[in-house]
């Protein structure tokens, strides 16, 4: 098992976002998080990526609690995190996004790595001086992933991909997504309101309702399921 | 006579224009990184001065081995102040506001009880004239202009190409999303910080040899390098460098020709720029 979180529980100020959650990602899976606006599918990412601390519960990745750990310390174990809104370095040029993905890394393949990630995402490499700022919505989102992707995670965590995208280019970030779990070899937690889209691309998933886990299964069990069809897929 | 002049003025409106922006440059690192306003800058200035003079008059170091030591100490001063001071009140921009106020008050104090009130000054390494077809020009204040060339070059370099300097930017436009990519954005706000006082004590130690070195020193070049930040756009190097040299030049030439009345046209060219563009020269527009 490569990330285990057990009995999560968040709180700004003193409302509660996280109640109780349990998850955990086997290696080489794509997991969902889906649920509505404010049920604190974000929250959760941001705890596993440090940048909120938990009142309770654990989150166990590759073996070790990381509860304490900084955002910077939990970088270099492994994990990436591609926030919500995208937040790319708008006044720095594609090629510096990407290198600063690359921080925490001390080898000297980065620049081949680039290379490797521009065969993903082959509008980058057309753009790769131009402002990020200036890219369109779809190329600032694969910006953030390709991003992400450059601190070579083991655990990419994905926060609202599709997020205010026109669906052909949903489509071809699912795509994308896709093609990088299986080349990269690396688990995904995919955290969407598009419930329809996460479910096709994913192994399992678990719905969240006001800080907990209501429902939880194969995206098959899921998509069939007689609630979360008329919740969430309007079906 | 009259073209001799105007080349004199100009080479001091060049010396006053780098000053300017070397002060400037450094509250606009300071305010970028950190989101503070710090008038406490003018006395990082002056502390540059008088470390400067210490480590040549006093220690009697060579000028540029001098001058390169202050800056080094003052870096480490402004990191440390960053940390001790700032870094606690972070979250309250209105107390870090007042904190600069104090310790510019605290700094100019101390400076008078260690240093002395009187005016000091730093031998120039550099003496003579040089002659330009029928023009005189000082080969120090050429001297101060070619520093400061070379240490603009290094600094955008700097920012332009070195890992840290892209990583700082990036904490300048989102804190967040940097510390996501693993920079450890508390570190680099105080190294930040700390090039931002160094900048300004680079400024104080070159114009220990034309200028004097006093407590006081900070009080006119921070007002300077205020008009001269907004002027350039909140932020934006590039555009200190230009309204560095605008207003430079500008006070230069006005005070030649209407004496210390000419320190007005620095002001009156601030406020009709920002009437017509309110995010300086060069400022983005916020997104």
């Amino acid at each position: 098992m490569l990330l285990q979180i057990k009995n999560l529980k968040i709180a700004y100020e003193k409302a509660i976002a996280i109640k109780d959650i349990s998850i955990c990602v086997d290696e080489g899976e794509i997991v969902t998080i889906i649920g509505c606006n404010g049920a604190g599918k974000s929250t959760l990412l941001q705890a596993i990526s440090g940048l909120l601390k938990p009142v309770a519960g654990q989150i166990i990745f590759d073996g070790k609690d990381i509860c304490k750990m900084s955002p910077q310390q939990i970088v270099t174990m492994g994990i990436a995190h591609a926030p919500e809104g995208r937040r790319v370095f708008r006044d720095l040029s594609v090629y510096e996004n990407l290198l600063l993905g690359a921080y925490t890394r001390k080898d000297k393949k980065i620049k081949e790595d680039i290379e490797r990630i521009y065969t993903y995402f082959p509008r980058l490499k057309e753009r790769w001086k131009q402002r990020a700022g200036s890219l369109s919505g779809g190329e600032q989102q694969m910006l953030t992933i390709a991003r992400a992707l450059l601190s070579k995670p083991r655990l990419l965590l994905l926060d609202e991909p599709s997020m205010g995208l026109a669906p052909f280019l949903t489509i071809e970030i699912s795509r994308i997504i896709n093609e990088i779990n299986n080349k990269e070899k690396l688990s995904i937690i995919l955290v969407e309101q598009n419930s329809q889209l996460a479910l096709r691309i994913s192994k399992r998933g678990y719905l969240v309702e006001t800080g907990s886990i209501v429902l939880e299964g194969t995206s098959q069990e899921l998509v069939a399921n007689d609630y979360v069809k008329k919740a969430y897929l309007g079906i | 006579m009259p073209y001799n002049a105007l080349i004199q003025i100009l080479i001091n409106g060049l010396v006053l224009g780098m000053i300017y922006i070397f002060v400037a440059v450094g509250l606009s690192v300071i305010f970028s990184m950190l989101r503070l306003i710090t008038f406490a800058h003018g006395e990082m200035f002056m502390l540059g001065g008088f470390a400067t003079w210490l480590f040549i008059n006093g220690l009697g170091l060579p000028y540029y081995i001098g001058l390169a030591l202050a800056v080094i100490v003052m870096f480490l001063i402004g990191a440390l102040l960053q940390l001790t001071l700032w870094q606690p009140l972070q979250k309250d921009p209105m107390r870090c506001l007042i904190m600069s106020l104090a310790l510019s008050s605290v700094l100019i104090g101390l400076s008078n009880i260690v240093f002395g009130p009187l005016d000091k000054s730093v031998k120039s390494p550099i003496t003579g004239v040089m002659q330009v077809g029928n023009v005189y020009l000082s080969n120090e204040r050429i001297a101060i202009v070619g520093s400061c060339l070379i240490m603009l070059i290094i600094v955008i370099i700097f920012f332009k190409k070195h890992k840290l300097g892209i990583a700082m930017r990036a904490v300048s436009l989102d804190t967040i999303a940097a510390s996501l990519q693993g920079i450890n954005v508390k570190r680099l706000q105080m190294i930040g910080f700390g090039i931002g006082c160094a900048l300004a004590a680079f400024a104080g130690g070159l114009i220990g040899t034309v200028f004097t070195i006093h407590p006081t020193m900070g009080a006119t070049p921070i007002l300077k390098a205020f008009v001269v930040v907004v002027l350039g756009g909140l932020g934006s190097i590039p555009g200190s460098i230009v309204a560095g040299l605008i207003i430079g030049m500008l006070d230069s030439i006005a005070t030649t020709y209407f004496g210390s009345i000419g320190n007005v046209a620095a002001y009156i060219v601030f406020i009709s720029v920002l009437l017509f563009r309110p995010r300086g020269l060069m400022g983005y527009e916020e997104a």
